[in-house]
């Protein structure tokens, strides 16, 4: 359940790149070929970059690319070593949980308070600070998965292993 | 005192394995509690550090050089330098250090450049007799000119934090990073001419010969010259001119050389948004940690210190190269940028510090961090790639860490090999 939920959220992801590249050509296409640059197209690029990122990090913690410093925890014994993997899910899914909280109660403030984005696209601005709370829930669910598979005795998705560099 | 504690402190606790964003975003947060009574509303600072027009130029680079992998150019790249370099003494070597030179002008990553060239070039290079440790040691180091020359992902994080036009870090990193490449160059035919192991050599290419696989590496070399030029001419932005090169790049792949369909598309950009999320990330968490040490007014206090120490800049200079050349023995590249950066903003201008020139000091010495053990991406990259001992490969990136160190001071002494070239920008 929880693989297709972050595959497709890397999914919108990996479209934001692509609609970012499309939107950002197409800009500097208008501004010398028809000299009448689109103004929106900046701010509506920085709302996808959240996009980008806040749905591609539970992906990207599954598959244990969110680097961390393995020097110590990869010489430890096996056993050892499930503990440290134990503890970088709980950390994950503590970090998670402060951008869950912390996000929606920042998002909700906004929303009463109807602030819209600055710049020219004026919408409310709640609507894209949504998107941490939505990324932090996606990453604490994966933590709670790679906590669970470690008590299951297997080993977890989401350890970070920086010294063990993945090749394409 | 306060940040000498805090720092080694944040060390410690990414010491024990967690993901470098969590432990940025929780031991800032830990500082907030006890030292602002709570959070605040740090999504809010999150939010602002990552909605950054200047920033999608990261992504956009990032499926640029996935797009370019996915070709065929690496090999047309490669083949193309070994046919130029191939008469002079280490010329496989010296061929592999262009093809590094050219792939980092491509990727803006040092790993993706390590990566991509290593597997290539590291195999060859032992077939003409190279000792396999030089050969580890040489694609180690020439793949950490990915952060110097640009475009530099590296570099417009810097940018986007010390608030400093990314065009123009862009251009300073250019020429200190064609000097490393020809002192690590010189090195290698040094060590070829005069040293015990006799090395393969072959006769010099014809000028037709040459001519050929110059036309075979044309698309490889025009990216470099649409992005740079485009930015030196003010004709592009970062952001546009990383969309300029990535849809060249799209176009090259697609029609030139036929091996790029729709599912390497997709494949690049899910790799680019993962790339992105990872980094992003730890933007999001350093961007937290900032935030607690400008609340405890630590930056101010740097400057009071360099005030009462009466330190100069040379003395600053190096003091501040030294923790990072040390940070970077334990840490990764982003986050030590991430961390030290505005921290030291204020002292830096207080002292008159050209932000272009610290910027390109600062890169040079993240090359160092790429290949000092303990952590060292790239020492890490090519075990990956040929699985060989990492003692190896780190005893065979030991003369380019003198060599890297070369430069740095020469940069140092002589700030006009950072500053010229922006100067004469647009």
């Amino acid at each position: 359940m929880l693989g297709p939920l972050s595959q497709a959220a890397i999914g919108l992801s990996a479209a934001a790149v692509l609609a970012s590249l499309a939107l950002v050509t197409w800009a500097v296409a208008m501004r010398y070929g028809l000299n009448r640059p689109p103004a929106w197209v900046d701010d509506a690029v920085g709302f996808l970059l959240v996009g980008i990122v806040m749905l591609g990090a539970a992906q990207t913690l599954r598959r244990g690319e969110h680097i961390g410093v393995d020097l110590l925890t990869s010489r430890l014994s096996p056993r050892a070593r499930r503990w440290a993997d134990a503890w970088a899910a709980l950390a994950a899914l503590a970090a998670s949980l402060v951008l869950v909280v912390n996000g929606w109660n920042t998002a909700m403030f906004s929303r009463s308070l109807g602030i819209v984005a600055e710049g020219n696209v004026e919408i409310p601005v709640f609507w894209v600070q949504l998107l941490l709370p939505l990324g932090g829930l996606m990453m604490a669910l994966v933590a709670l998965e790679a906590l669970a598979r470690l008590a299951a005795g297997a080993p977890s998705l989401a350890a970070p292993r920086e010294s063990e560099v993945k090749l394409p | 005192m306060t940040l000498a504690l805090i720092l080694a402190g944040l060390v410690l606790v990414l010491f024990t394995g967690l993901p470098i964003f969590a432990g940025l975003t929780l031991f800032g947060g830990m500082l907030l509690v006890v030292t602002q009574g709570g959070l605040g509303s740090i999504s809010e600072v999150i939010y602002g550090e990552l909605n950054r027009y200047l920033l999608v130029a990261i992504p956009l680079f990032a499926f640029m050089a996935h797009v370019m992998i996915r070709s065929r150019i690496v090999d047309d790249l490669y083949g193309t330098a070994y046919t130029l370099t191939r008469h002079l003494p280490g010329g496989v070597g010296i061929a592999t250090i262009a093809a590094c030179t050219i792939f980092a002008a491509i990727s803006g990553s040092s790993v993706a450049t390590a990566l991509t060239i290593g597997s290539v070039a590291i195999p060859q290079m032992i077939r003409f007799g190279y000792e396999p440790r030089a050969a580890y040691g040489l694609v180690a180091a020439g793949g950490t000119l990915g952060i110097l020359i640009p475009p530099s992902g590296p570099m417009v994080l810097y940018g986007v934090v010390s608030d400093t036009s990314i065009g123009a870090l862009f251009m300073a990193g250019l020429v200190p990073g064609l000097l490393m490449a020809v002192i690590f160059a010189a090195w290698t035919m040094g060590t070829a001419a005069f040293g015990a192991r006799k090395l393969r050599r072959e006769p010099r290419a014809s000028l037709l010969e040459a001519l050929a696989s110059l036309r075979k590496s044309v698309w490889a070399l025009t990216l470099p010259v649409l992005v740079l030029g485009g930015m030196y001419a003010g004709v592009f932005t970062a952001t546009e001119a990383a969309a300029a090169g990535a849809a060249l790049a799209l176009a090259v792949g697609v029609i030139v050389y036929r091996s790029v369909g729709w599912r390497e598309i997709w494949d690049s950009a899910l790799d680019a948004s993962r790339t992105s999320a990872m980094l992003f990330m730890i933007l999001a968490g350093a961007s937290v940690f900032g935030f607690v040490l400008t609340k405890m007014r630590i930056p101010h206090e740097i400057v009071q210190w360099v005030v009462a120490q009466d330190i100069g800049v040379l003395g600053f200079l190096l003091a501040v190269m030294a923790l990072i050349f040390v940070l970077g023995m334990f840490l990764e590249t982003i986050a030590i940028i991430l961390i030290t950066t505005p921290v030291i903003l204020p002292a830096m201008a207080h002292l008159d510090i050209h932000p272009i020139w610290y910027g390109v000091l600062l890169m040079i010495n993240l090359e160092l961090a790429l290949i000092t053990p303990p952590v060292g991406m790239n020492l890490f990259t090519i075990k990956a790639v040929t699985k060989a001992p990492i003692g190896e490969i780190i005893r065979g990136a030991l003369p380019y860490v003198l060599l890297i160190f070369v430069c740095l001071g020469l940069v140092m002494a002589v700030p006009q090999l950072a500053l010229w070239l922006p100067g004469t920008m647009y």
